[in-house]
């Protein structure tokens, strides 16, 4: 017994291995925690882009004598389907990014049109809600009778486009 | 037994297997959910594609004709370009069965109106005596159909 607990040759090689098993779990379940964030970040963030899906139901360009020149009104509709509704709950909440006519940014009119934030990021449309956002077109020529190509881009970088002939 | 003695590499096999078990959930995890995404996205575009409608114009009413799958209704515009004014009267989601129709009416009122009356509803709005409005009749799954309409005709 006593030959037996001054052994110290056999103690550190069972205390090594004890210790290596250790750091190896903890390194593992610290591994495996990421995975597992990175997995959710990406299932809601990028990976739902699959699941957005958004109508441009109306487009109305305002009176050129309005206070803002070259306004629009762009009404969108969230078509995804809320959670237990026709079974599916498909659908996710959209987060606006930037808005596009023929290629050039659109001004948020809700915020500060003079500061020309070209952000919609705070425009959050719910699935089977519609939203309606103020904007204004920055393109050289102002809204001149013509063809209008209208396109919405989502935080997650999908995008949906509309035609509007105007007047 | 000379490899059952050997703990030496006893946390490498560990550390492997658990990398190993790791990766699998993590594919399989995002993976499996991925292929529910696509199934439930794939499934609503089927109900989109096949949840068309048609409208056709009766006096003062747009009668609202469902194709071959159950629809239903989300909103209705109302667009006067000769005033440059936009209505829109939400339809609270209004069912419609298949191949069934469905009367929105069509009535003059200071306000955008909408009231439910046999099985259908009715919308009013500030018209423009004699012009033409353009209106566009919206499902809930983002289908939509426009037809014009004469203020003229419209009844009070």
């Amino acid at each position: 017994m006593r030959k037996h607990n001054f052994n110290k040759k056999g103690l550190s090689t069972v205390v090594s291995t004890l210790l290596m098993i250790i750091v190896v779990m903890v390194g593992m379940t610290l591994v495996f925690s990421y995975v597992t964030f990175y997995a959710q970040n990406y299932q809601s963030g990028t990976g739902s882009a699959i699941l957005e899906s958004l109508t441009i139901e109306n487009i109305w360009i305002e009176p050129p004598n309005n206070t803002l020149p070259n306004s629009v009104n762009i009404t969108v509709y969230n078509t995804g389907t809320p959670a237990n509704y026709l079974g599916t709950g498909s659908g996710v909440t959209i987060t606006l990014d930037q808005i596009y006519v023929n290629g050039s940014l659109v001004l948020d009119n809700a915020k500060s049109p003079l500061a020309g934030t070209t952000d919609f990021s705070n425009i959050r449309i719910n699935p089977g809600s519609q939203v309606t956002v103020e904007g204004q077109y920055m393109g050289s020529a102002g809204f001149v009778p013509g063809t209008y190509d209208f396109k919405i881009v989502t935080s997650r970088g999908s995008d949906f486009g509309a035609q509007y002939t105007y007047p | 037994m000379k490899l059952i003695k050997n703990r030496r590499g006893t946390a490498e096999v560990i550390g492997t297997l658990l990398a190993i078990i790791i990766l699998i959930f993590f594919f399989t995890n995002v993976y499996l959910w991925h292929d529910a995404a696509t199934r439930d996205a794939n499934q609503v575009y089927l109900e989109k594609i096949n949840s068309t409608f048609t409208i056709a114009l009766r006096t003062n009413v747009i009668e609202v004709i469902a194709g071959g799958s159950d629809i239903a209704l989300s909103g209705l515009w109302i667009n006067d370009d000769s005033t440059n004014m936009h209505y829109y009267a939400d339809l609270n989601n209004a069912p419609v069965a298949a191949g069934a129709s469905f009367n929105i009416t069509l009535i003059t009122s200071p306000n955008t109106i909408v009231k439910t009356e046999n099985g259908g509803v009715s919308v009013g709005y500030p018209p423009s005596p004699g012009v033409s409005v353009e209106c566009t009749v919206i499902n809930t799954l983002g289908v939509a159909e426009s037809t014009t309409f004469t203020y003229g005709k419209i009844v009070s």
